[in-house]
C-alpha cells in the first residue's frame, strides 16, 4: 500500500467553485478529510457531490479554489497513483474479461503482473467475483459490473479511495460486505471519500458532509447531525437539514 | 399507433440534439454540392510541355513551278486546336528538360514535334486528296503528291506520365483528336481517316501500360485506411467517454500522451493490417502494378494514420454520442472520396474546388502511394508529400494530447 507520511489531511479543499454556464454546481466548498477516515458526502440529486468528486480526482478543473490531495496541490500527476477512483458509471471495458480489466487498470497504476494477481485474489473474493475471472464483463449482471468497477478502483491498493455511488445497484448482502471491507481498509489507514444515496450506509461513515445546492451545509459524525436536527435517524436529520439549507440558500 | 409514438419520439429526441439536426441537414447538402461542383467532366488545365521543332518548311511538287518550298507551320494549327482549357501548356526548346518536368511531377506530358511535322502532314493530305490548290505569291498553284518515301518516324512524340491514368488517357485522346481534326481540315470534304500511329508515337514515362485498376488501387488503400481509422478512433473514444472509462483513465497514473500514443499505436497497427490486405489482394488477384518499396509505403501509411488518429481524437471531444461520432467521421470520409485524388485527378475537378485538394492530408497520402506503387518513387520522389504528412501528424498528435490533457487536467 502506498504510504502518506505527513499529518496533512488526505483531502483538503479551499473555496472550491464550479459553474456550468450560469449555474453553480459547487460553491465555496471547504472540505477536510483525514487519514483513515470514511467520509460520506450526501445530498439530494444535483447538490454537487459528483462534481466535487470529479474535481478532486482531477478530471474537472475548478473555476475557483484549491484542491490538495495527500499534501499535493491538484493538478498533480504523482498523486494519481495513490488514488482509486470509481465513477458513477461502471467505467470498465465490457468487451474484455474481468481478469483483463483488472490487469489493464492495475498495469497503468504501476503494478506488476504478479502484484496484480496477488491483489486480484483478495479483491475478487471481496466483491464476490472470484468465479468470474474469465467472464466477459458484458456478460456480468448489472450488479456484478458495479462490483467489478469497485474492484478496478481498488486493484492498486490506493491510499485514498474516491467512490461515487459505489453501492448503487448492489444487493443488500453484498453492500454489507463492502462496508465491512471499507471499515477494514480504513483501519489499515486507507482514506475513503464516498458519495451515497443510501442514508443507512452514510450512518456507517466516520463523518458525513451534507451538500445542498453546491454548498456543504453541515458536517460531522452521523450521531451529531441527528442530535443537531433533533432527529431519530440520519434520514430525518437529512430532510430537516436540507430543508433548512434550502431556506437559507 | 405505437409506430407513430416511436417515430414521434425519435423527432422529439432530435429536437434536443441540434448538432445532429444540423449535421443531418448538412451532410446530404455537402454530398450533392461536392459532387455537383466537383466534377467538370473531362480533366482540364492539364500541365503539359510543348517542344516544337517543326521547321514549317514544306517541299511540294506543283504543276506550275515544279518543286517549291512553302512556309506552312502546321504544328501551330495543331497546338491551337488543343483549345485553351484542356491543356495548360508551357513551351520549351529542350526535350530532355521538358521530360524532367514530367519526372518531377510538375508536368503530365511532353508533346515533342519533330522538324518534319508539317512536311509529313502535307504529304499525307496530298496522298489522300491527289492534289490541292494553293495561293503561292498571289498565284493559284496546284500541289501534287510526292512519291512515298517509305517507312518514316512519326513526327510527334508524346511522352506521358501514365501513373495518372485518367489524365494520361485524356492527353492521348486530345492530341489524337487534334491531329485528326487538323488532317481533316485540309481535306476539303474528302472522306478519309488519319492513321494516327504513323503521325504520333506515345511513350509512357512512368507506369507503362497501367490501367484504371492500377490507378485506383492506391486510392482504395488510402480511402480504406481513412474510413477505418476515423470510425474506429471516433467511435471507440466516444464509447469510452460515455462509459466512464476515459474519466477513470484520466484519473489514473497515465499521461495523456501515453493514452493518445497507445490508441495511435493500436489503430496504426490495425490500419497497416488493412492496407496490407488491400495491397495483397490488389497485387495477387488483380495483378495491379507495384514497382516501389513496400516498406516506404507502409511508412507513409503509418505517418498518415498518426495524424488521422489525432484528428479523430480531437473530433471525439466534440461528439456527445456515437451518432454524432459517425457524423464527424462522415465529414472526414466524404471529402476524402472526392477532393483528395483518391479516384479522380485534380484536373477532373471544377477549377474553383481545386485549391481545396491541397487542404486534405489524404491527397498527399494518395499522391505518395501512387508515386511509390506506379512510379517506383523513393524518398526523394515523395519528400514533399512525406513532409506535409509528417507536419500534419505532429500537429494532430500535439493537439490530441493537449485535448486529452484538458479532459483530465491533473495528468
Amino acid at each position: 500500500m502506498n504510504g502518506h507520511a505527513s499529518k496533512e489531511p488526505i483531502v483538503r479543499t479551499k473555496g472550491l467553485v464550479k459553474r456550468f454556464g450560469q449555474m453553480f454546481a459547487v460553491r465555496g466548498l471547504d472540505l477536510v478529510v483525514n487519514e483513515g477516515e470514511i467520509y460520506g458526502l450526501i445530498g439530494p440529486n444535483g447538490s454537487g457531490k459528483t462534481t466535487t468528486m470529479r474535481m478532486l480526482c482531477g478530471i474537472l478543473r475548478p473555476d475557483e479554489g484549491e484542491v490538495y490531495l495527500l499534501g499535493s496541490r491538484i493538478p498533480s500527476f504523482k498523486v494519481l497513483r495513490s488514488i482509486g477512483y470509481m465513477p458513477q458509471e461502471n467505467a470498465i471495458y465490457d468487451d474484455i474479461t474481468v481478469q483483463e480489466n483488472l490487469c489493464f487498470f492495475g498495469r497503468i497504476q504501476g503494478l506488476t503482473r504478479e502484484g496484480i494477481n496477488e491483489n486480484a485474489n483478495t479483491i475478487l473474493e471481496l466483491v464476490g467475483l472470484q468465479g468470474k475471472r474469465q467472464a466477459l464483463a458484458r456478460d456480468l449482471s448489472a450488479g456484478m459490473q458495479r462490483r467489478l468497477s469497485l474492484a478496478v478502483a481498488m486493484i492498486h491498493q490506493p491510499v485514498l479511495l474516491l467512490l461515487d455511488e459505489p453501492t448503487a445497484g448492489v444487493d443488500p448482502d453484498l453492500r454489507i460486505s463492502f462496508w465491512k471491507h471499507f471499515k477494514e481498509l480504513s483501519a489499515q489507514g486507507t482514506t475513503i471519500l464516498i458519495t451515497t444515496h443510501y442514508l443507512e450506509e452514510a450512518s456507517r461513515c466516520g463523518r458525513v458532509g451534507l451538500m445542498s445546492q453546491g454548498r456543504l451545509i453541515e458536517e460531522g459524525p452521523p450521531q451529531e447531525l441527528e442530535e443537531e436536527a433533533h432527529a431519530k435517524t440520519l434520514e430525518d436529520a437529512f430532510l430537516t437539514l436540507v430543508g433548512k439549507g434550502r431556506e437559507e440558500g | 399507433m405505437n409506430v407513430v409514438f416511436v417515430a414521434r419520439n425519435v423527432f422529439r429526441r432530435l429536437r434536443h440534439d441540434w448538432l445532429t439536426v444540423i449535421m443531418l441537414g448538412t451532410i446530404p447538402l455537402l454530398f450533392i454540392l461536392l459532387f455537383g461542383y466537383a466534377f467538370s467532366g473531362t480533366p482540364t488545365d492539364i500541365p503539359i510541355v510543348i517542344v516544337n521543332h517543326d521547321s514549317g518548311k514544306v517541299t511540294v511538287n506543283t504543276k506550275e513551278f515544279g518543286t517549291i518550298t512553302l512556309e506552312k507551320k502546321m504544328s501551330d494549327d495543331l497546338i491551337s486546336g488543343f483549345g485553351d482549357h484542356v491543356f495548360r501548356a508551357r513551351v520549351m526548346d529542350n526535350a530532355e528538360k521538358a521530360q524532367d518536368l514530367v519526372k518531377r511531377g510538375i508536368a503530365r506530358a511532353v508533346i515533342e514535334i519533330a522538324p518534319g511535322f508539317s512536311q509529313d502532314m502535307i504529304d499525307r493530305v496530298l496522298s489522300v486528296t491527289g492534289g490541292m490548290t494553293y495561293s503561292y505569291h498571289g498565284q493559284i498553284v496546284h500541289l501534287l503528291p510526292r512519291a512515298a518515301s517509305g517507312e518514316s518516324t512519326p513526327p510527334l512524340l508524346l511522352s506521358v506520365d501514365r501513373s495518372d491514368v485518367p489524365t494520361a488517357d485524356t492527353i492521348v485522346a486530345t492530341v489524337r483528336y487534334s491531329l485528326n481534326t487538323l488532317f481533316l481540315s485540309y481535306l476539303a470534304g474528302e472522306d478519309a481517316t488519319l492513321n494516327w500511329r504513323d503521325m504520333m508515337h506515345t511513350d509512357d514515362i512512368y507506369a507503362a501500360g497501367a490501367g484504371y485498376m492500377d490507378y485506383y488501387s492506391p486510392g482504395v488503400i488510402g480511402f480504406a485506411v481513412t474510413v477505418i481509422t476515423s470510425m474506429l478512433t471516433l467511435i471507440s473514444l466516444v464509447r469510452e467517454e460515455r462509459s466512464g472509462v476515459l474519466q477513470r483513465l484520466l484519473a489514473s497514473a497515465i499521461h495523456p500522451w501515453e493514452l493518445s500514443m497507445g490508441y495511435t499505436l493500436a489503430f496504426t497497427i490495425i490500419s497497416l493490417v488493412q492496407a496490407l490486405e488491400v495491397i495483397l489482394i490488389a497485387y495477387f488477384l488483380f495483378h495491379t502494378m507495384f514497382v516501389g518499396s513496400l516498406l516506404l509505403m507502409l511508412l507513409v501509411i503509418i505517418i498518415y494514420t498518426i495524424g488521422l488518429q489525432g484528428l479523430g481524437t480531437l473530433l471525439s471531444g466534440l461528439a456527445r454520442n456515437e451518432f454524432q461520432a459517425m457524423e464527424y467521421a462522415l465529414l472526414i470520409i466524404l471529402p476524402g472520396l472526392i477532393l483528395t485524388e483518391a479516384f479522380w485527378p485534380i484536373e477532373a475537378l471544377s477549377p474553383s474546388l481545386r485549391p481545396l485538394v491541397f487542404l486534405f492530408p489524404l491527397t498527399y497520402l494518395n499522391r505518395a502511394l501512387r508515386a511509390i506503387m506506379l512510379r517506383g518513387a523513393g524518398f526523394s520522389g515523395i519528400w514533399l508529400d512525406l513532409t506535409v504528412l509528417s507536419l500534419y501528424a505532429l500537429l494532430m498528435l500535439g493537439l490530441s494530447v493537449a485535448m486529452m490533457k484538458k479532459r483530465g487536467y491533473s495528468s
